[in-house]
């Protein structure tokens, strides 16, 4: 409910702020939007297209993606994820005892299923597509709320793997969490995983999730800047004082939103290395 | 009104197309299919990195020389 608020809410404040605009160009008499209608062609035709290019930002508010991170075992490395699979947000390794190392990853698909709808899929999927076995293990509370947790069995040239799947679904996205290790590992890490997937969070942006609110002025003062940076040299700078900032002043946080924050900051600052950065 | 009709129309078309098309619990799918593999390439993958990410971009604290 409160993406749909805080959606049109935006699209609202987008129209009336472009309509104003709109009618302060094409009409400074006329500042209504209604009474533009019985304005000047000019000011009608401005007025029409600033409603257009309002309507335009409309699939940006609805399909932008919800931010989730969670937080991984200690000391596991944060690597790119072996498939280019648009699903797949980002991944952890651990550090096991064989050959096949301890793995997580989060998903998130957008779907207009219900959980149980949901499932249902996926257990086919598991079972007929991929030919492993899938097991419903009943209600996971994430941070986030109430989802599923599911066991995969599959087996695999260093043995069989055990997979915990955590399903979550909230406002027209499932996030899927999933942990691999060895099935000999599975009683060491037990814990481990099931700690990480219950540290699911879903955030409206990554700025909400700060709770002192000192250090998420500094760091929103510290984005703003971004945008007023003209020269190399003072991008480099700052890129070089807010990775301070994450990692001194936010480590509790967690691996994964100390990423995130980075990654955004990286993406503001050298936008055009952008395409570069996954 | 003419232009109206026009850009609401053209608006509400845009909308209305679909961003991509998918099957339900592909994502799950994607999800175990990458645990799977991230697993088995193990040690193997290191910090192959992509963002690896802004971790590789991180400052090494060597602080000053003089």
């Amino acid at each position: 409910m409160k993406r749909i608020k805080s959606f049109l809410y935006s699209t609202l404040s987008e129209i009336v702020n472009l309509c104003v605009k709109a009618s302060i160009i094409g009409d400074r008499k006329r500042p209504s939007i209604i009474e533009n209608f019985h304005a000047s062609p000019n000011s009608q035709f401005l007025t029409m297209w600033s409603i257009f290019l309002s309507l335009l930002w409309i699939p940006f508010f609805c399909f932008a993606d919800p931010i989730a991170y969670f937080t991984p075992p200690k000391d596991w490395n944060c690597i790119q994820p072996p498939t280019s699979d648009p699903y797949i947000r980002i991944a952890f390794l651990g550090k096991g005892q064989s050959d096949l190392r301890p793995s997580l990853n989060l998903a998130i698909e957008k779907t207009d299923v219900s959980l149980k709808e949901y499932l249902k899929s996926v257990k086919s999927i598991h079972e007929n597509e991929m030919k492993v076995s899938w097991r419903d293990l009943g209600p996971f509370t994430f941070i986030a709320g109430k989802g599923r947790l599911a066991e995969i069995i599959s087996p695999s040239p260093l043995g069989d793997v055990i997979m915990l799947q955590g399903i979550f679904i909230q406002e027209g996205y499932a996030y899927i969490l999933t942990g691999a290790v060895l099935k000999e590992e599975f009683p060491q890490w037990q814990k481990n995983l099931l700690d990480a997937l219950h540290s699911l969070v879903i955030v409206p942006n990554l700025f909400s999730a700060i709770r002192d609110s000192s250090l998420k002025k500094q760091l929103q003062e510290t984005f703003h800047s971004f945008d007023r940076m003209t020269n190399e040299e003072e991008r480099q700078k700052q890129w070089s004082v807010l990775q301070k900032m994450i990692l001194n002043d936010f480590s509790s946080m967690g691996l994964h939103w100390q990423i995130l924050v980075l990654k955004d900051g990286r993406q503001k600052l050298f936008p055009d290395e952008s395409k570069y950065i996954q | 009104m003419k232009y109206f009709r026009f850009f609401i129309l053209s608006a509400l078309l845009l909308n209305a197309a679909p961003i991509h098309a998918q099957k339900t619990g592909d994502g799950a799918g994607a999800s175990t299919r990458d645990a799977t593999v991230l697993s088995m390439m193990g040690w193997g993958v290191g910090l192959a990195v992509g963002i690896a990410l802004l971790c590789g971009y991180l400052e090494q604290d060597t602080g000053h020389s003089h």
